[in-house]
């Protein structure tokens, strides 16, 4: 979404705040809103200002809407070429289901989160794992590591700057 | 600033081809490729599916501009192929396809992997994502 887009998903999430404290303090027995209501369509000029406001308020929702149903999940995406026949992107989530992918491959890996952000030199790669206790760390990190570098590069035709493995947790431990 | 729709002219005429055409020409040629699982099109596009109406250009996204056409397209590809040639196979089929049916110039096909999935999730039409991916 463009700039202009967020500023104006900005405003109307605004005033959609405003409007619902206004309905919950109604609710809870607090008048001065409904005055308020009823002094802005009282008279018919103001009548006509209520109107264009919902109109334009609809308006902008219809249009977020439509924003939204379309390829909204594109736009955190990574360039991998880009040729005389055009660009090819790879989405963050597909990355990150190529690293899920290539964790299962190493045993020992209880959970995994992991974030992905685009550098000059290449994709920087953060594992939070959590491990089986019977694994050592340096060795699971070391094969998680490379198998996560293997499968970025082959399938994903990836360049990889880094990969941090953090070891968040132990499996099977007590607290 | 407005788009100028590609025009053929000839001696009985102008042949003017919509977007929509060279969008289901362009999917169609997509998805024959070896390696992509599905399209992707939005949440609006996939309920609309659902609901009965099948849309042969989903995922496709064209800008035709006077002489030069250029199309991105939004895919989900099969785990274990390589995406780089994927894309490429992609690119090429889909100016083959829209250049040969339609007299269109294709001037860039520009390729988004939105996701990547196994080959059982794709037939079973059940999302991309078989892990919890923030």
């Amino acid at each position: 979404m463009s700039v202009i887009g967020r500023l104006v998903l900005l405003v109307y999430n605004l005033i959609l705040l405003v409007i619902a404290g206004a309905v919950v303090a109604v609710s809870l027995g607090w008048s001065i809103p409904l005055v308020y209501f009823n002094m802005a369509v009282s008279a018919p000029e103001n009548k006509i200002i209520m109107g264009t406001v919902g109109v334009i308020l609809g308006i902008i929702a219809i249009i977020m809407l439509i924003w939204g149903s379309r390829f909204s999940s594109h736009t955190d995406a990574v360039l991998v070429e880009k040729g005389l026949a055009g660009e090819v992107y790879i989405s963050i989530a597909a990355i990150k289901i190529i690293i899920m992918k290539a964790v299962k491959q190493v045993e020992g890996v209880k959970d995994l989160r992991p974030i992905v952000s685009c550098a000059p030199d290449g994709l920087r790669v953060k594992l939070h794992t959590t491990i089986n206790t019977e694994h050592t760390v340096p060795e699971l990190a070391q094969a998680l590591q490379i198998a996560v570098k293997d499968n970025l590069e082959k399938i994903g035709g990836l360049q990889v700057a880094e990969i941090k493995v953090l070891v968040d947790d132990f499996n099977g431990v007590s607290k | 600033m407005e788009n100028k729709k590609p025009e053929i002219p000839n001696d009985l005429g102008v042949i003017r081809i919509a977007d929509e055409v060279v969008s289901t020409v362009a999917g169609l040629a997509a998805i024959e490729v070896e390696g992509v699982a599905t399209m992707s099109g939005g949440w609006g596009t996939d309920l609309v599916e659902k609901l009965g109406k099948k849309n042969l250009g989903k995922g496709i996204k064209v800008d035709a501009n006077g002489e030069q056409t250029s199309i991105d397209i939004f895919i989900v590809i099969e785990f274990g192929y390589s995406i780089p040639k994927v894309a490429e196979n992609v690119q090429k089929e889909v100016k083959l396809a829209v250049e040969t049916m339609t007299g269109l110039t294709v001037s860039a096909v520009n390729v988004h992997v939105v996701s990547v999935m196994t080959k059982k999730a794709a037939e079973d039409n059940e999302g991309a994502v078989d892990f919890n991916v923030d």
